[in-house]
C-alpha cells in the first residue's frame, strides 16, 4: 500500500511587524463594530420604511374616501357656506341700523313740554333740533336737561346754533348735537 | 504572482478588514443616508396626510350632522332679510307693511336709480357697501304721522324683514300732532355666493352670537309676499373655487 506523506513547509504565521499587527487588529475590530452596528440599522430601516410606506398608503386611501364622501355631500355644503357667508353679511347690516326712536325720546325728554318746530337727523347722527320758547326763562332748563345729557353720555357736541325773536315776542332756538347711540 | 499571494498572506487580515470597512462605507452612503431622508419624507407625508384625514373626517362627519331642510329654511330666511336680488317688490310691500303697522300715512315714496332689476352682481361696490358687505339701495319716503306713530315707524323700519336703514331726517311739526317727516333709507341686496371653498377648507358650526341672530331675525315679521326662496339645487349647485 502506498502512503503519501505531504509537508507544509510554509510558516503558519507570517512575520509582521509589530505596528503592522497592530494596525491590522485595529481594522478587524472595526469591520466588526461596523458590520455590527450597520446591519442591525439597516434591517431597522427597511422595515421602519416598510410600515410607514403601508401607513402612508393606508392613509392616503382613506383620504381619498373621504374626499368622494365630502364631494357627495357638495349640495349640504354648498347651502351651509351660504347660510354661514349670509348671516355675516345680514349681521353686519343689522349692526348698522341705528333706530331712531330713541332719538325721538331723547329730543323729547330734553325740550319736554317746551314746543318743538322741526327736527333734522343727518347721515352723521348729529341733530338739528328747533323749538319755540316762550322767554329766556324757558330756555333754561332745557339748557340744563342738555347738560344732563352730556353728563349722561347720550350725546356730545352740544352748540346753540341760533336764536331767534318772533314778532309775538316767542323765541325759536336751534340746538345742535350728536347722538351717541 | 508569488509575491502577491506572499504580501495577502503577510497582510490578509488588514486586507478583509478594510474591505469590510469600505463596504460599510459604501453601505452607509449608498443606503442608510438615502433610506433615513426616505423615512423623514414618508413620515412627513403621513403626518400631512393624517392631518387631512382627520380634518376631512371632522368635516364629513360635520356635514353629515346637517339638515338640508333646516338649512335651506334658515337661508330662505336670511334671504327674506337680505334678498340675492335687488327684489323691488319686497321694498314697496315691505313699506306698505311698515306703514300699515305703525299707522303712518304715506304721501310720497322714491326709489333711486334702481337700475337693471337683475342681482347686478357684477357692479363695483362703493366704500360704504363693501364695509357692510352688501349692495345698497337708496330709497326716501315722505309721510304724515302722530308723535307715537313716528316712533312706531322709526322702530319697525329697522325690525322687519327685510332689513333696511333710516340714514336721515327731517321732521316738521304741522301742529303737535302732526309730523311730516321726510326720511331717506336705504335697503340691502348682496348676491349668493357662486363657489365654495376647497374640499380641504374647514367648516365651523355657526357661532352662537349667530345662531342668536338668526333666532332674532326670525322673529321679525315678514312683510312681504315677494319673498325670494332658495329653490332645491339652486345653491348646491356651486363649484368649488379652484384658487383655494
Amino acid at each position: 500500500m502506498e502512503s503519501r506523506l505531504d509537508i507544509n513547509l510554509i510558516n503558519a504565521k507570517a512575520d509582521v511587524t509589530p505596528e503592522v499587527a497592530a494596525l491590522s487588529r485595529l481594522l478587524h475590530r472595526l469591520s466588526i463594530m461596523s458590520l455590527a452596528l450597520l446591519v442591525p440599522v439597516a434591517a431597522g430601516m427597511s422595515i421602519v420604511l416598510i410600515v410607514l410606506r403601508a401607513r402612508l398608503t393606508s392613509l392616503q386611501s382613506e383620504r381619498q374616501q373621504l374626499v368622494t364622501a365630502i364631494s357627495g355631500l357638495s349640495q349640504t355644503e354648498g347651502l351651509y357656506t351660504a347660510l354661514q357667508d349670509r348671516v355675516g353679511v345680514t349681521e353686519k347690516v343689522a349692526e348698522s341700523q341705528v333706530d331712531w326712536s330713541q332719538a325721538m325720546d331723547l329730543v323729547d325728554a330734553i325740550r319736554s313740554d317746551t314746543p318743538l318746530s322741526s327736527v333734522t337727523v343727518n347721515d352723521s347722527k348729529s341733530v338739528l333740533v328747533n323749538i319755540e320758547v316762550s322767554s329766556v326763562d324757558a330756555l333754561v332748563p332745557v339748557m340744563s336737561r342738555l347738560t344732563e345729557a352730556v353728563t349722561a353720555k347720550k350725546i356730545n357736541h352740544p352748540v346753540l346754533r341760533s336764536f331767534q325773536y318772533n314778532k309775538d315776542g316767542s323765541m325759536l332756538v336751534s340746538l345742535q348735537f350728536s347722538l351717541l347711540l | 504572482m508569488y509575491k502577491v499571494r506572499a504580501l495577502y498572506r503577510k497582510y490578509r487580515s488588514a486586507v478583509l478588514s478594510t474591505a469590510i470597512l469600505l463596504l460599510a462605507f459604501t453601505v452607509f452612503f449608498a443606503g442608510i443616508v438615502p433610506g433615513a431622508r426616505a423615512i423623514i419624507t414618508v413620515l412627513s407625508d403621513a403626518g400631512t396626510a393624517s392631518s387631512q384625514v382627520a380634518a376631512l373626517s371632522t368635516k364629513y362627519q360635520f356635514l353629515r350632522g346637517l339638515d338640508e331642510a333646516t338649512l335651506r329654511r334658515n337661508l330662505n330666511l336670511l334671504l327674506t332679510a337680505l334678498p340675492g336680488d335687488k327684489s323691488v317688490p319686497s321694498i314697496l310691500s315691505t313699506i306698505d307693511g311698515v306703514a300699515a303697522e305703525s299707522g303712518i300715512s304715506v304721501q310720497g315714496f322714491e326709489i333711486a336709480s334702481v337700475g337693471p332689476t337683475a342681482s347686478g352682481s357684477a357692479a363695483r361696490q362703493t366704500v360704504e357697501e363693501r364695509k357692510i358687505g352688501s349692495y345698497l339701495i337708496p330709497y326716501s319716503l315722505v309721510f304724515l304721522a302722530t308723535p307715537e306713530e313716528t316712533r312706531k315707524f322709526f322702530s319697525a323700519v329697522t325690525a322687519v324683514r327685510r332689513l333696511s336703514r333710516v340714514k336721515n331726517f327731517t321732521l316738521t311739526v304741522r301742529d303737535p300732532e302732526t309730523y311730516y317727516i321726510h326720511t331717506e333709507l336705504e335697503t340691502f341686496y348682496q348676491p349668493l355666493a357662486a363657489v365654495i371653498g376647497s374640499i380641504n377648507a374647514p367648516l365651523s358650526p355657526l357661532t352662537e352670537q349667530e345662531s342668536t341672530f338668526l333666532e332674532t331675525l326670525g322673529k321679525y315679521p315678514l312683510m312681504s309676499q315677494y319673498a325670494p326662496a332658495v329653490e332645491t339645487g339652486s345653491v348646491g349647485g356651486v363649484t368649488r373655487n379652484p384658487f383655494q
